[in-house]
């Protein structure tokens, strides 16, 4: 052994990277596409997104947007939903249709030699979905079971109730799949209208992601997709009178961080851990501002290294890690803290969280050192989130579903690295409201309610599974 | 289920695009990750594979001890242990991820059966600082060590242990089938996360004896794989990794002998909506024959909606909410497992019958030509997407080099399932869903067993 060890080595300049090029085009019918030529296996990933998502359901139909995209892997005009799923899979190919909050989407995965094919299912399924009745039913039992499973959960179930206590029945309150009741009330007529409203080229736009050729890809799509016109889709089928209303203005009437801190519990007699969710409704997205904003959470939760991680975890051991985010949306925002946490200490861990955040805010402000740390890990991890297929298809992806202003991917260095501390922690004071937190306890009330009301933090009002007010002992599993 | 691991170098791209999808890819394809490798005087096994793709470097260590090779009272140490591992060595006596997240460092450590694994994926300018890191736990880990931190992470492996395997849906089946599957005292008895008890009595002379017994040069290979100067990275290696010990020859438990259970049936309760049911076998262990043909089976059975018992149970009968067929593929001997939850207003029995004539069905006749087609051409596939990330080619190497002495094993992996035949899934569908030798477990609604529960990989 050397006598005395080398010191640990400084690391040398950071190695150039640049956000690959992408080519854009359009296809006849006015659908945009992105191209990124990349890799050096022989696959070919690509996205169709559809701007309009859950944010749009109808009050009282929530979970139609996803289900009418859950019904394109169901079966075409010429396909059963079993013939597609042979075809697919003899081909090693994997086209699935779904929906989130603001988008819905088509994903692709395929062999490069087998694009064509694959994309020729993929508009089968686009144009021609059948929406058979019979199917419809089917995937409705699915989806009804998933609901009924997602209880067991006590991280989803918090989570939901935690935005439902937020926006109520409005944008982030309501589940993009849904709920039970509005699960039931969904029709298949309602599910055709939706598709032939949503999924039409005016509003949609592929990203592609392979080593295959700006000709290659253009003609293929082309192909395929350049002869999709909503007048097709109408003479396809009975559509109602509505009108088509492309994406629908989200919902943002909730104000920021108001109102008095309330702890809101749902039982589970009996749990081994308690699941903590605590934040208030936070601004909109804002392209400038949202850099600052990320910072200055990562500081507090948003990596392993964070304050609340390193307070709850790694100097408390109340839980195996907990995290903060503050998410911007077009029509909202949330920010929310959260952690398992064991049962014991559920009292004390709210107090850990709370000092956390009344702390950074306060008189704890984000250090020098930390500024420096999150931002450098920001910068220098941007080329790991460039890796592989899916690595730039999800970056090109969701900066094309989001429909982000050109350059904002290449940009993402600079705006990272324009943020100074003061902007990161002037963000902090306006997004955090440490006397507006709502605080989610699923857990054990008859062990560790008491415990809690003791903290004195506000009123204490029971809720179910689906966030709607109980009395205790009539909710809960 | 694919294995959820590693990438690598395709060498002749445009070959095997050509051979992945027609008849002639019967022919030994020409997949490779190739890699320099070779052993420092301590015994440090090293493995390079340069990939200039992206600039970013993969460094990963997999210390070949595991929940297998534990002492008995002692279950879940192995990962404990490996919690200590992030918690600072005599030259950095801090938390381990300060020094490199700040770089851009994604870091991490799992712990299995098998082994224990450390990595950490980050830009190439980092890489000196990751393996002087590493040196440094490996080297230096004991006089960093205090009661407070062992306590420390005792507390959170046991919420690891609440979070993943209690207040879980179905956690608690895990222990169930382990313990019913393989017999008292084999090395897979008990889960890797282990038992509030043993946790409860683990002491920092076990940490001790457990580094001082596993925790050397001569017992982890080292892998490097990305962007990086071979001769640069070498004389790093040299310097920070050549000065620690060659420690004691390592003896991981490679071979235990386990009597295939008598039929059982177990019921639990937990705290779920909708039963489950579980059938669950012994069966071949990882690169054994039969291994590559349950997994082509797997897919005949539950891939895609045209699947057999995916079909079946959930499109045709509606008795399922989900089905899953797996080969858990381990060293010592794996697991073949069922498990089919029921769906609302159905009952166990109706799953139970409908499984049961799918599964007579494919004993009987065996898959067709087609369907055992279209799952190898699913598992083909998945060997390009295994080559998409420097962590992935890293575990690849690291996992063929485990099991098979060999790091380069790739070609001779995608042949395994390049040769599956319909006959050969048959054949292995047979000798191992054998109802005189299946484990049943259903998990019914209801309040759940108190130490009843959690394996699978636990990460720090």
């Amino acid at each position: 052994m050397p006598e005395v060890w080398p010191e640990m080595p400084e690391p040398g300049p950071p190695p150039s990277f640049q956000v690959p090029d992408a080519i854009s085009f359009t296809l006849s019918n006015g659908m945009p596409v992105t191209l990124v030529q990349t890799g050096k296996i022989p696959l070919v990933q690509a996205q169709m997104n559809v701007r309009t998502g859950s944010a749009a359901d109808p009050v009282g139909k929530e979970g139609l947007a996803s289900f009418s995209a859950d019904m394109l892997n169901e079966g075409t005009d010429s396909r059963s939903a079993l013939e597609l799923s042979a075809e697919l899979l003899t081909l090693a190919s994997s086209v699935y249709a779904g929906a989130d909050l603001e988008t819905a989407y088509l994903r692709l995965s395929c062999l490069e030699d087998k694009l064509d094919e694959t994309l020729s299912i993929a508009a089968d399924m686009v144009m021609r979905a059948s929406f058979d009745s019979a199917d419809v039913e089917r995937v409705r039992t699915e989806r009804r079971n998933a609901l009924i499973a997602a209880k067991d959960n006590l991280r989803r179930v918090g989570a939901r109730v935690f935005r439902r206590v937020l926006y109520g029945d409005q944008y982030l309150g309501r589940p993009t799949r849904g709920r039970q009741d509005s699960l039931e009330r969904i029709t298949p007529d309602d599910l055709v209208h939706w598709h032939a409203r949503a999924w039409v080229p005016e509003n949609a736009s592929w990203v592609i992601v392979g080593r295959i050729s700006p000709e290659d890809a253009r003609e293929l799509l082309e192909r395929h997709f350049g002869g999709w016109t909503a007048d097709h889709y109408q003479q396809h089928m009975a559509l109602d009178p509505e009108a088509h209303s492309g994406g629908v203005p989200s919902a943002a009437a909730v104000e920021v961080g108001v109102g008095e801190r309330t702890v809101y519990w749902v039982d589970r007699p009996g749990a081994e851990q308690s699941y903590l969710a605590i934040g208030h409704v936070a601004p909109a997205w804002d392209a400038e501002l949202q850099a600052a904003r990320v910072l200055g959470n990562m500081v507090l939760g948003g990596q392993f290294s964070s304050r609340l991680n390193l307070n709850l975890r790694e100097d408390k051991g109340y839980t195996y890690g907990a995290r903060s985010s503050v998410r911007g949306y077009p029509g909202g925002g949330l920010f929310m803290a959260s952690a398992s946490v064991k049962t014991t200490t559920t009292a004390a861990s709210i107090t850990e969280f709370l000092k956390e955040i009344d702390g950074i805010v306060g008189d704890s402000p984000i250090t020098g050192e930390e500024f420096v740390a999150v931002q450098g890990r920001l910068i220098q991890g941007q080329p790991a989130r460039y890796e592989g297929l899916s690595g730039v298809l999800g970056q090109f992806a969701s900066a094309d579903a989001l429909q982000r202003p050109e350059g904002w991917l290449s940009g993402y260095a600079d705006r990272i690295g324009g943020v100074v501390l003061a902007g990161a922690q002037e963000q902090l004071q306006s997004v955090l409201k440490p006397e507006s937190l709502a605080v989610v306890v699923v857990g054990d009330y008859e062990a560790v309610g008491a415990e809690v009301e003791a903290l004195g933090l506000g009123r204490l009002v029971f809720l179910d599974d689906d966030g709607a007010p109980v009395p205790l002992g009539s909710g809960g599993p | 289920m694919p294995p959820s691991s590693a990438p690598f170098f395709c060498v002749a791209a445009c070959f095997l695009t050509v051979a992945l999808v027609t008849p002639a890819m019967a022919e030994n394809p020409a997949l490779s990750i190739p890699s320099t490798r070779y052993e420092l005087d301590n015994g440090l096994e090293v493995i390079l594979h340069e990939d200039r793709a992206t600039p970013i470097v993969h460094v990963e260590l997999w210390y070949h001890v595991g929940s297998k090779d534990e002492r008995a009272g002692r279950s879940g140490f192995a990962h404990l242990f490996e919690h200590l591992m992030f918690n600072g060595s005599l030259h950095w006596d801090s938390e381990y991820f300060t020094p490199l997240q700040p770089l851009g460092a994604r870091i991490n450590g799992t712990t299995s059966t098998e082994r224990t694994n450390y990595y950490e994926t980050l830009p190439s300018n980092a890489l000196e600082r990751a393996l002087w890191m590493e040196a440094d736990r490996m080297g230096f880990l004991l006089p960093a060590l205090t009661q407070r931190k062992l306590d420390n992470q005792r507390d959170v492996v046991r919420n690891e242990r609440r979070q993943n395997y209690e207040i879980a849906p179905y956690g608690s089946a895990r222990k169930v089938i382990v313990e019913n599957i393989w017999p008292e005292g084999h090395p897979y008895h008990h889960l890797t996360i282990g038992t509030h008890e043993d946790l409860e009595a683990a002491t920092l002379d076990d940490v001790r004896d457990f580094f001082n017994t596993w925790y050397s040069p001569n017992n982890a290979p080292l892998s490097v794989v990305g962007d990086f100067d071979v001769d640069e990275t070498r004389a790093w290696i040299a310097k920070y990794f050549g000065p620690i010990p060659r420690g004691p020859e390592a003896r991981p438990v490679r071979e235990a002998e386990a009597p295939l259970p008598k039929k059982q049936a177990v019921v639990i309760e937990d705290d779920v909506q909708l039963p489950r049911l579980y059938w669950v076998w012994q069966s071949p262990a990882f690169f054994e024959d039969g291994d590559a043909a349950l997994d082509v089976l797997s897919s005949v059975l539950t891939q895609g909606k045209v699947s057999r018992l995916r079909r079946r149970l959930v499109f045709e009968d509606q008795v399922a909410k989900d089905v899953s067929a797996a080969q858990y593929s381990a060293g010592l001997g794996s697991t073949y497992r069922i498990v089919a939850t029921v769906a609302e207003g159905h009952t166990v029995d109706e799953v139970r019958r409908a499984l049961d004539d799918e599964i007579q069905r494919i004993l009987a006749d065996g898959p067709t030509e087609e369907e055992v087609e279209r799952s190898k051409n699913q598992w083909r596939k998945s060997f390009y997407q295994r080559l998409e990330s420097v962590a992935g080619k890293s575990r690849m190497l690291q996992s063929y080099n485990h099991h098979t002495g060999s790091p380069d094993y790739v070609a001779q992996d995608l042949k395994r399932y390049v040769d599956v035949t319909v006959q050969s899934v048959s054949e292995w569908a047979r000798k191992v869903m054998n109802p005189e030798h299946r484990l049943e477990l259903v998990v019914r609604p209801g309040e759940p067993d108190a130490e009843v529960s959690g394996q699978g990989e636990a990460t720090p």
